[in-house]
């Protein structure tokens, strides 16, 4: 042995040594559980009540951003997920979601009096308009049913070509519908009118009272995205609904809603209209949001099964989860409408329940929600620019029309 | 959690903070996000893939475990003033208490190691509790 080794002799006892070190360990045990469960969400949270109240700074620098992505050239190239049908719907979505996020702006700003900000919002949601309607972001739709949405509204009423493209009609709709009740008279009241009177024809004659979105594939969320556009039609050109509004709005509460759980059903049989897909979070959210411009019952009857069957908090982050937990319906399975799922939890349902969230005034889930969005969404601010740093063009866009989806005071100054 | 280690705790959580914001701005800027969506169904490129998982290890240490940690150490920090360092009132780390426990008895346990001064002698498990005898 070294000369500085030492025989140790303990004089005391084990027990009171191990429970010196336990009680200060435990100390900081007890130290960590706290930071951990009242720091993190709180820090992720505090833009949150900017963009509830819609304080101008924070929502201009999102809108900033989003125009730099819109601004830019962007094609079905730019969102490559493997398949060509949803790459162009990723490049629609991403205009018609920057379209919505411009127009709400422009709405509340337009309802406070601020008409430079309401004028320039509308002038980058006129670029979207545009692109939306561009041939490159309608060949998601018109390569499934190989003719053009546009030009099957000049099919003969009732014919055999006279039916479906409900997503890109309807998404669209609803984007140029918010225009128009923004600016009631604009070089798109043609292609509007003419979406609107299909879209209402189509619903008239279907058997089941929903429209097709793809030959042969009907989705209740698509379908709400035609009914807020026929709903946004009537308002703007101050006209009682089409008949076919209140066909299609009767089918989702029939066929579309699960009685079970209230959520909405993601796909039907497009002959019977048996649910072939079954409730999840990402279709009701995005439907709760849709039909707070048509129907504000359904959207918070639609919102209020979110919250009961699939909103969570974990450490005070808010999540909505895919699928409900306790029918144990593979809550690992992802696809391109959910988007990533982790625990559980989807990317897409947690988005969009933002938006349902804000228009059902529930600003306490608004703000659970949005810090988990600061959190995995990694916001960057940099001249009065905010972008999401995982997003990308179409996470901020989406991100920008859930943020600004109108409140319910809001919405109602809209009838 | 020794005074040594609170210190390495505090660092390595604005560590992680600093580089979640350096991550933060490098994704932001080289438009990660849309160059790992352009990839699509095939592999995406090295160098955005690995900054991506780096952003999302390094922002969950900063935002979520940063935080506790820093008031665990605070915690510990307070502790050595208010009560001693570690070792002083029979408080020691894990190691000494491992080396005790090594090679100890029933009810005396010995064991060998280093003396030295101040908190590092402490936690080689040469406190005050601690009679040493030269071998």
């Amino acid at each position: 042995m070294t000369p500085f080794a030492r025989r140790m002799v303990m004089t005391e006892s084990p027990r009171v040594r191990r429970s010196a070190v336990s009680g200060r360990t435990l100390i900081a045990l007890l130290a960590f559980v706290l930071g951990l469960g009242t720091i993190p969400h709180r820090v992720c949270e505090r833009d949150a009540a900017a963009y509830y109240r819609g304080d101008a700074a924070p929502v201009d620098a999102l809108a900033a951003s989003v125009a730099q992505w819109t601004g830019s050239e962007l094609s079905p190239a730019s969102f490559a997920t493997g398949s060509a049908r949803f790459d162009g719907e990723w490049l629609f979505g991403t205009y018609m979601m920057a379209a919505m996020g411009f127009g709400q702006v422009a709405l509340v700003s337009r309802q406070d009096s601020d008409e430079a900000r309401a004028a320039q919002n509308v002038t980058r949601m006129e670029h979207c308009l545009d692109a939306m309607l561009s041939p490159a972001a309608r060949a998601f739709d018109r390569d499934a049913w190989t003719l053009d949405a546009i030009a099957s509204l000049d099919a003969p009423p009732h014919s055999t070509r006279d039916r479906g493209h409900v997503a890109y009609l309807g998404y669209a709709g609803l984007a140029l519908g918010l225009h128009r009740v923004l600016v009631p008279s604009s070089r798109f009241d043609a292609v509007h009118d003419a979406i609107a009177k299909g879209l209402a024809r189509r619903f008239e004659a279907s058997r089941t009272g929903l429209v097709e979105t793809y030959p042969g594939e009907v989705y209740p969320v698509d379908n709400t995205a035609a009914l807020g556009a026929l709903a946004l039609h009537a308002k703007a050109t101050h006209a009682a609904a089409a008949a076919g509004f209140a066909r299609g709005l009767d089918a989702i509460r029939t066929h579309g809603v699960e009685r079970q759980t209230g959520l909405l059903v993601q796909a039907v049989d497009a002959t019977t209209s048996a649910p072939r897909d079954p409730g999840r979070g990402s279709g009701t959210a995005l439907a709760a949001y849709f039909l707070g411009y048509a129907d504000a019952a359904l959207s918070a009857s639609l919102y209020r099964a979110i919250r009961k069957e699939l909103f969570r908090t974990v450490i005070g982050f808010g999540a909505v989860l895919e699928h409900p937990s306790d029918f144990g319906r593979g809550s690992g399975r992802a696809d391109v409408d959910s988007g990533p799922i982790a625990f559980g939890f989807g990317v897409s349902a947690t988005g969009f329940a933002i938006g349902a969230s804000r228009m059902n005034d529930d600003d306490l889930a608004f703000g659970a929600l949005y810090a988990t969005a600061h959190l995995f969404g990694a916001p960057f601010d940099e001249r009065a620019t905010r972008t999401f740093a995982t997003g990308g063009p179409l996470g901020d866009a989406i991100l920008f029309a859930m943020l600004t989806a109108p409140r319910s005071a809001a919405l109602g100054r809209l009838s | 959690m020794s005074k040594r280690r609170a210190l390495h705790v505090i660092a390595f959580a604005f560590a992680a903070v600093l580089l979640d914001l350096v991550l933060v701005r490098a994704m932001a800027h080289g438009h990660v996000a849309h160059v790992l969506l352009g990839a699509g169904s095939s592999a995406p490129p090295i160098g955005p893939a690995l900054l991506a998982i780096a952003l999302v290890v390094a922002r969950f240490a900063a935002v979520v475990i940063a935080p506790g940690a820093l008031l665990a150490s605070a915690a510990s920090l307070l502790a050595h003033v208010l009560i001693g360092p570690k070792g002083g009132s029979g408080d020691r780390d894990q190691r000494g208490a491992a080396a005790s426990a090594s090679a100890g008895g029933t009810s005396t346990i010995s064991g060998t190691g280093t003396k030295s001064g101040g908190d590092d002698g402490a936690a080689l498990g040469t406190g005050s509790s601690i009679e040493g005898r030269a071998t």
